[in-house]
């Protein structure tokens, strides 16, 4: 880690830190911003959790809170003061910026053991893509409201810069920590198989159904682990039904930016569970073939993945975006062959800055109605799914070009 | 690499056989001659063959094995099993022949041959039942063992069966006539006592008297239950309609033809009864168009006048009793009543009468679940009292149909016993609203005995609930069958076949003649009939047919199935092309 990796690290620590100092009142008002906040990520409604856990009564009783139990115990061990936590959250997002860092410096974005991209050179420092993780907006934001997705986010890039350096035990520990806090991470569990096995270091590799089968019985083991220690925490297994049941049902409609939550508001009655396992399915369906197609590049399968569930799970929140910007930025070499870069970056802000207003016209100022917020999170959602689809397209290319290296800068056509 | 434009405008591709700047031009819209120029792409790799295969097949195999799976898991509509076709014949009558077995009693302690006399009459009665053979009811006669008179009245508590008991007596001054008691079952027939010469005659004359006397007491009640019966038994597909009209072609002469007057008098009876219901609230209300009276003994009143006739009739149905007085309660104001000098009284018109509850400011919403049936005593206003009614009677008070009833009492201007309304001076008015209660509840006016109409009455209640709960399954029935987008959870299945035991139940207590029970029986049926027809779930599912459900899953899965779709049509398209290939060049 050179200079201008501890520079931009410290200068996103610092202005957090200023951000939680100068604006005592900021935490709450961006922690009630439903762009920011859900209902199984919400501080508010972990504080809410605690509060019970600490009481001797069911953290689950009343149906506000929806998160797994370790955080519980996680939170009921640091002393309760406003400082400690906005530390630790300043922490989960160094931590993050390191794993970003450790990830771009293993050259595995652009280099694999079945692909080296012409554009090699063109990739940004390590330094610029932990920059560009520590001051995009929607992390800063995510990290002052204190959602427990930050935690999430951290513990993905933790095993993504373990996998990539191919530290098979704490790659699939960390990442299915991350699978049993907030569930949809366990469809990166595939890509990142690949990912791990093309990294290995040792001379002589397992075949990949053995390591497969090995992974596999860890990763259940692990979980395991991870469920009996939760349920020692609280004493039941409701947490399951009151958790996972929750980002699998729908139960809370409260909107956010997803798709989810407007279309079940809207469903009939009778077809409620068929859309409920529908959408779900949806989010499975991605995962074989992006996984096939981009097996030369499985840390962009791993990338494009985390995309699609920041896009299409029943209850993102931009800081899932945030996650994915950060990491596409991995792939920095690639965006001179994205066609849409412009349209793109112009359709997201034009999502930030109208959403916020129309959801205040719409609950507050009463003036508008759902359908304004509604609007906003489709052009949101699009804007996200566009970037995804180019970037994969910008990927393909780059890799493509590595086959025929005579078609640089000539059009392509899908045929 | 650079990718600066001069460069990469000297790359082409090997196989081309035009200069390079001119490639680059006009690869877009070279067309017609250029088309021989037109470049082949190059083969696909294998490799990359094989993995659009697997990107396929991984996609589909989703779809198809956990796709498919969950979509009939969580769209199939569950219908429980129900008995469709016990249902269709419950609604058509052919499961029950509805029937009222009635056992009357002879008492003839001064007749030398009872039994013959019994045979006679009983001859002739199932004579008159054999011109209808769908009546339904079924008069026996049987001699009552002598014994004596408290045992008597004992057993006939006992045994539900005894309709009613005649006691023949002989009387030699009046001739034949009948005195039907008021309370109790017991009616007394006198006949002229037999002179010893004419035994015969007498006989046949006594048995005749006896025969029409029956006749006349259920008479009422036999064509009331007819009527109720009417709209199940003349419905084409059943099998007592059938074996009526074939069985009426040699009898149609003989059978009387109906009274239109008793007809139109059962249909004018009955749209003044109230639905029938298990429990009933009774609200008795006190409105005074002033002050006074400002209290009244209607608890004592009730418990002493009307309390015996609701435990008489809690067989039928329970009752729960509210009371109220409301002060300065003024006529609706389109009400005016003029003076007739002639009585020297207020009349009002007949025709005001409907509209006499002013319901915009009485207090009479019911707070009750149960039906509500209200009965008003209004004292009216000192100036317009005497406040009469156009009407024969004098008791001052008349029956709003299936709603209550209404008495106006007038207190004259004496002072005394203008402030409290005592116990005596409540009994006509609640001797009034008992008779009221019983015409809404749907007693027969006739025979004068209570105990006879209350029996006639649970009669009439158990074909009604019977009638009520069968059709009620033939609805339900006929709505499965005409929509089978609608789901039927098992609550109704069960439901359902609750009612028809508890209806095959019913029909078996009628046959034995214990109606009390098949009252209770048939009010089960009802309910659990109503139950499942109401079923909440299943109503939400009607308005859903299947052309809706293309509009529910197209949108959303025409355009996801899309790419899937064409990537199946692309893969075959090559497949053919390349074995079309491979057998040009072999």
């Amino acid at each position: 880690m050179d200079r201008k990796c501890l520079l931009a690290i410290g200068a996103g620590a610092l202005i957090r830190l200023v951000l939680f100092t100068a604006f005592p009142s900021l935490p709450t008002i961006l922690a009630q911003r439903v762009e920011i906040s859900t209902p199984v990520t919400s501080y508010k409604r972990l504080q809410e959790g605690i509060y019970l856990y600490t009481h001797g009564v069911s953290p689950y009783d009343g149906g506000v809170f929806h998160q797994a139990p370790l955080l519980l115990s996680l939170f009921s061990i640091l002393p309760p003061s406003t400082i400690v936590t906005n530390l630790l959250y300043i922490l989960a997002d160094i931590f993050s910026a390191i794993s970003l860092i450790r990830i771009a410096s293993s050259g595995v974005p652009t280099v694999t053991p079945h692909h080296v991209s012409p554009r090699k050179a063109n990739s940004w420092p390590p330094w610029a893509i932990a920059a560009a993780f520590l001051f995009n907006p929607f992390t800063i934001a995510t990290c002052i409201a204190r959602p427990t997705i930050v935690f999430t986010n951290t513990i993905i890039l933790h095993s993504i810069a373990a996998a990539v350096n191919g530290r098979r035990g704490p790659a699939f520990v960390s990442m299915a920590m991350a699978s049993y806090l907030s569930l949809y991470p366990a469809l990166l569990l595939p890509p990142l198989l690949f990912l791990t096995y093309d990294s290995l270091k040792t001379t002589s590799k397992p075949s990949i159904q053995a390591f497969s089968a090995i992974t596999t019985i860890m990763l259940s083991i692990v979980l395991m682990i991870y469920f009996k220690l939760s349920h020692m925490i609280t004493g039941s297994w409701e947490f399951v039904a009151s958790t996972y049941g929750v980002h699998l049902l729908l139960p809370d409609l409260t909107p956010n930016v997803g798709l989810w939550w407007y279309f079940f508001i809207e469903m009939f009655d009778s077809f409620r569970a068929f859309f409920l396992c529908l959408f779900q399915l949806h989010l499975l369906i991605y995962v074989p073939p992006v996984c096939l197609r981009l097996r030369k590049q499985p840390l962009f399968a791993l990338i494009t993945l985390i995309g699609i569930s920041s896009i299409f799970k029943s209850y993102p929140a931009i800081g899932d975006t945030g996650l994915y910007l950060s990491l596409l930025m991995l792939y920095n070499h690639t965006f001179s062959l994205m066609r849409y870069t412009f349209f793109l970056a112009a359709a997201i802000l034009y999502a930030t800055f109208l959403g916020p207003a129309f959801y205040y016209l719409w609950v507050y100022a009463g003036s508008g109605n759902a359908n304004f917020f509604y609007a906003i999170t489709l052009v949101w959602s699009i804007s996200n799914a566009l970037i995804v689809a180019d970037a994969i397209y910008a990927a393909l290319r780059d890799e493509h070009e590595t086959e025929r290296p005579e078609l640089i800068g000539k059009d392509v056509v899908q045929i | 690499m650079d990718k600066d434009g001069s460069q990469s405008k000297l790359l082409q591709d090997d196989d081309s056989i035009l200069p390079a700047g001119f490639v680059d031009k006009g690869a877009d819209d070279s067309t017609g001659d250029l088309a021989a120029t037109f470049k082949q792409p190059p083969p696909e790799r294998p490799e990359t063959v094989r993995t659009r295969l697997w990107v396929l097949l991984s996609a589909w195999m989703i779809a198809i094995f956990l796709g498919l799976p969950l979509w009939h898991a969580t769209t199939t509509i569950y219908r429980a099993p129900l008995p469709m076709q016990e249902m269709q014949n419950w609604s058509e009558g052919k499961l029950c022949k509805t029937e009222f077995p009635l056992l009357v009693e002879v008492e003839a302690p001064s007749l030398p041959d009872a039994e013959n006399l019994l045979k006679t009459v009983q001859h002739a009665l199932d004579d008159a039942n054999d011109f209808a053979a769908h009546k339904p009811h079924h008069l026996r006669l049987r001699l009552a063992a002598k014994k004596a008179e408290s045992e008597e009245d004992s057993k006939s508590d006992r045994d539900e069966n005894v309709a009613c008991l005649l006691r023949l007596i002989p009387d030699s001054q009046n001739g034949y006539n009948h005195i039907v008691q008021s309370s109790s079952r017991i009616v007394d027939i006198h006949y002229p006592p037999p002179s010893s010469s004419s035994q015969s005659s007498v006989s046949a004359g006594l048995s005749k008297f006896v025969a029409e006397t029956l006749e006349v007491l259920f008479r009422q009640e036999q064509e009331l239950i007819e009527h109720l019966l009417l709209p199940q038994t003349s419905n084409p597909g059943s099998l007592n309609a059938i074996s009526s009209q074939s069985a009426d072609e040699g009898r149609d002469k003989k059978t009387p033809p109906k009274p239109r007057a008793a007809t139109a008098d059962i249909t004018r009876r009955m749209s003044r009864v109230v639905k029938y219901s298990s429990s009933y609230h009774i609200t008795f209300s006190l409105f005074t168009a002033t002050s006074l009276p400002a209290s009244w003994d209607i608890e004592s009143a009730i418990s002493q006048y009307l309390t015996p006739l609701l435990s008489a009739l809690s067989p039928i149905s329970n009752f729960t009793i509210s009371t109220q007085v409301q002060y300065y309660a003024s006529m609706s104001s389109g009400i005016t009543p003029s003076y007739d000098g002639q009585s020297q009284s207020w009349t009002l018109k007949k025709e005001d009468l409907s509209s006499f509850i002013n319901s915009a400011e009485w207090p009479l919403a019911s707070i009750s679940n149960d039906p509500n049936l209200n009965f008003i005593l209004y004292i009216p206003h000192p100036s317009v009292s005497p406040l009469t009614i156009p009407s024969a009677s004098h008791s001052n008070s008349f029956l709003l149909p299936q709603w209550g009833g209404v008495t106006i009492l007038n207190l004259g201007h004496s002072a005394s016993g203008l402030e409290h309304l005592s116990n005596p001076t409540l009994k006509p008015v609640l001797e009034t609203f008992a008779t009221h209660l019983l015409a809404l509840l749907g007693a027969p006016p006739h025979p004068a005995s209570l105990p006879i109409r209350l029996d006639s009455l649970i009669r009439q209640r158990s074909a009604e609930v019977l009638v009520s709960a069968s059709s009620t399954l033939g609805s339900l029935q006929r709505l499965v069958n005409a929509l089978p987008s609608i789901s039927i959870p098992t609550t109704v299945s069960d439901s359902v076949q609750d009612s028809i035991r508890h209806l095959s139940l019913a029909c078996e207590e009628l046959r034995k003649g214990s109606f009390v029970k098949a009252l209770e029986m048939g009010r089960v049926a009802q309910e659990e009939a109503e139950k499942a027809f109401f079923e909440r779930t299943m109503v939400a599912q009607v308005y859903f047919p299947d052309e809706h459900k293309l509009a529910v899953y197209l949108p959303l899965l025409g355009p996801v199935s899309v790419p899937l779709v064409l990537g199946v049509f692309r893969e075959v398209k090559r497949v053919i092309a390349e074995k079309k290939r491979l057998r040009s060049s072999a």
